[in-house]
């Protein structure tokens, strides 16, 4: 018998409740879930020197997001002749976000590289995240001639630096049209050799065999059983992937590079690279304001995706399954 | 026809261990057969090569005369009942029962009408709209019977179904299982005496073999390895109730000396 059941009454008090209600309940759950520190069998100097390293890290995180908040609202002199982590006047940040949006030197808009990167990232990462559930389950629930050794390659594929492979991957690009393609952009990023082997772990510790089995016996095909019965189990690990491939794609900025000439197929990496180079070189007083600015709202949405996905990122997915 | 006729049955797994060796048996059509032996003995491997779940190194499985062998489970046309639940945890406790007959694409009033039936047998009506999670070891255990019982299928496969389960729960669950066994074969891994004691014929399992056969009260008489089982269960049953309630494990001791 678990330690986890839910007696009855209380199930018919759960039905009855509002979302807002069980969204308090699931915290005050979560929380209790939690081994109080003082159960550790730590020393309270042990303690304060963790909380301390933890503390350290998370301003070593923070700093640059809190910087370039503060610096998005000022104008290029006081972003240069100003205390960098706090505001000065006059307050621009509306300005330089409108300012933005503009075509800046015939480079392109903001807006337009924005909308490539979106593409860019959810065609990549959506498929990358379907490609690891289906590859991932295949390792982790069968076996086949070879499985081990195709495993142990897609792992391997994370060792290789990406260095290694620009001027293979170019040629292979040209020979195959796909310099100046969004293609050249999407179908590497559906190959996620990380996500796979996180689907596979994954699956392998919450999708058990015995229901597999069950299902089997219930005389469900084996795509019915994938979907039906496996997909709802994998979400959390599906969400960790998709994040990261979201993440991975958005943020990537040697393959555009490599592989884009036609400033209107940019991702924001390259485009805001632009920017830069031309900041740099041809001192363009109002270009780093709109770089900061730009920084600022490329990160933006990754955040948004954090904090909508996390909701998804929950245990006791099994509970009541499978007998302890 | 559901007879069922295991020839020369053998598996190996691919670290060698000879799980089953070479197993014989034949259980008549709405038999009721007990498998009881040791940890490790090969008898749930062997129910699930009956089922279809595990592949058969050599020997065959028949139902009913036909060889079985090279069908997937899916088209086995057998229940089972697994020792650990095995409730889809996503799923109401209708779509759980309901869910082997949504494979065959029944009509929905038909599946209304069959998971309605099955949750009033079962005693399981009011707990229709519920995850499993919401239910205690008893009531998820009913479920699985449920699910077994709705498919109507004349073969019943049951991996120690009662194993999880307190004395109380067990009395409720054994009623269940009465009421799945009627008029099917059913071939049962079970631990505990009042589970083993109404079968028509009980196998002692040893090392992948059959090591003795018939029913309880021959066995006892015989006053060989599950005459042994028996007292020990007895011995257990007499001393204070522990954490391991009535669920007695067949000693190893006992069957290898």
């Amino acid at each position: 018998m678990t330690a986890t059941l839910v007696p009855p009454d209380a199930a018919e008090v759960h039905l009855a409740e509002s979302r807002k209600e069980r969204r308090k309940r699931e915290r005050l759950e979560e929380r209790d879930d939690v081994i109080p520190v003082q159960l550790y069998g730590l020393k309270r100097g042990t303690v304060s020197v963790m909380t301390t390293c933890c503390v350290l890290f998370a301003i070593f995180t923070l700093v640059p997001i809190a910087w370039i908040i503060v610096n998005s609202t000022k104008t290029q002199p006081n972003i240069f002749g100003t205390f960098g982590f706090w505001f000065a006047r006059p307050f621009e940040f509306f300005h330089n976000f409108r300012m933005l949006f503009e075509d800046v030197d015939d480079d392109g808009t903001y807006i337009h590289w924005f909308g490539n990167t979106a593409l860019y990232a959810v065609a990549g990462g959506v498929g990358a995240t379907a490609l690891a559930a289906f590859a991932g389950y295949g390792f982790a629930r069968f076996q086949f001639r070879g499985s081990k050794v195709f495993f142990y390659i897609i792992i391997g594929a994370l060792l290789v630096p990406i260095g290694a492979i620009t001027l293979p991957l170019y040629l292979v690009y040209a020979k195959a049209h796909l310099i100046n393609s969004i293609w050249g952009m999407i179908l590497p990023s559906l190959v996620s050799p990380v996500g796979v082997y996180l689907m596979r772990t994954y699956i392998g510790l919450s999708v058990p065999r015995e229901l597999i089995d069950a299902a089997r016996i219930d005389g469900a095909g084996e795509s019915r059983i994938f979907f039906k019965i496996a997909l709802p189990l994998m979400v959390p690990g599906l969400m960790t992937v998709l994040l990261l491939s979201v993440v991975g794609v958005w943020n990537n900025y040697f393959l555009p590079l490599i592989i884009f000439s036609n400033n209107n197929l940019f991702p924001l990496t390259v485009g805001m690279g632009l920017w830069s180079q031309h900041a740099t070189t041809s001192g363009d007083q109002n270009l780093y304001p709109l770089i900061v600015m730009g920084g600022l709202v490329t990160i933006a949405p990754l955040i948004i995706l954090f904090l909508i996905l996390q909701r998804y990122w929950r245990g006791g997915m099994l509970l009541g399954s499978i007998a302890n | 026809m559901a007879a069922i006729t295991l020839s020369g049955l053998t598996k190996v797994f691919a670290t060698g261990v000879r799980a089953v060796d070479g197993l014989d048996l034949e259980i008549d059509d709405g038999e009721f057969v007990v498998l009881v032996g040791p940890s490790g003995c090969g008898k749930t491997t062997a129910l699930r090569m009956v089922a279809g779940l595990e592949l058969i190194t050599s020997g065959t499985v028949s139902f009913g005369g036909r060889v079985v062998n090279d069908v997937s489970p899916r088209h086995r046309d057998v229940a089972m009942v697994f020792q650990n639940y095995a409730l889809y945890p996503h799923l109401s406790v209708y779509q759980n029962i309901g869910f082997a007959l949504e494979q065959r694409r029944l009509a929905r009033a038909e599946i209304d009408k069959r998971v309605s039936e099955a949750a009033r047998i079962l005693d399981l009506s009011l707990l229709l709209d519920r995850k499993p999670k919401q239910l205690s070891g008893g009531q998820r255990q009913r479920i699985a019977i449920a699910r077994a019982l709705i498919k109507n299928a004349p073969i019943i496969l049951l991996d120690e179904p009662t194993a999880a389960l307190d004395s109380e729960s067990e009395q409720n669950v054994q009623e269940a299982f009465a009421e799945l066994r009627k008029g099917r074969t059913t071939l049962v891994i079970a631990h505990r005496l009042s589970t083993i004691m109404h079968a028509d014929n009980i196998l002692v399992m040893e090392g992948g073999l059959v090591v003795e056969s018939g029913r309880h009260e021959e066995l006892l008489r015989k006053g060989g390895r599950y005459a042994s089982f028996y007292r020990l269960q007895l011995r257990e049953q007499e001393a204070p109730p522990s954490e391991s309630d009535s669920v007695v494990r067949f000693p190893s001791s006992v069957i290898r000396p």
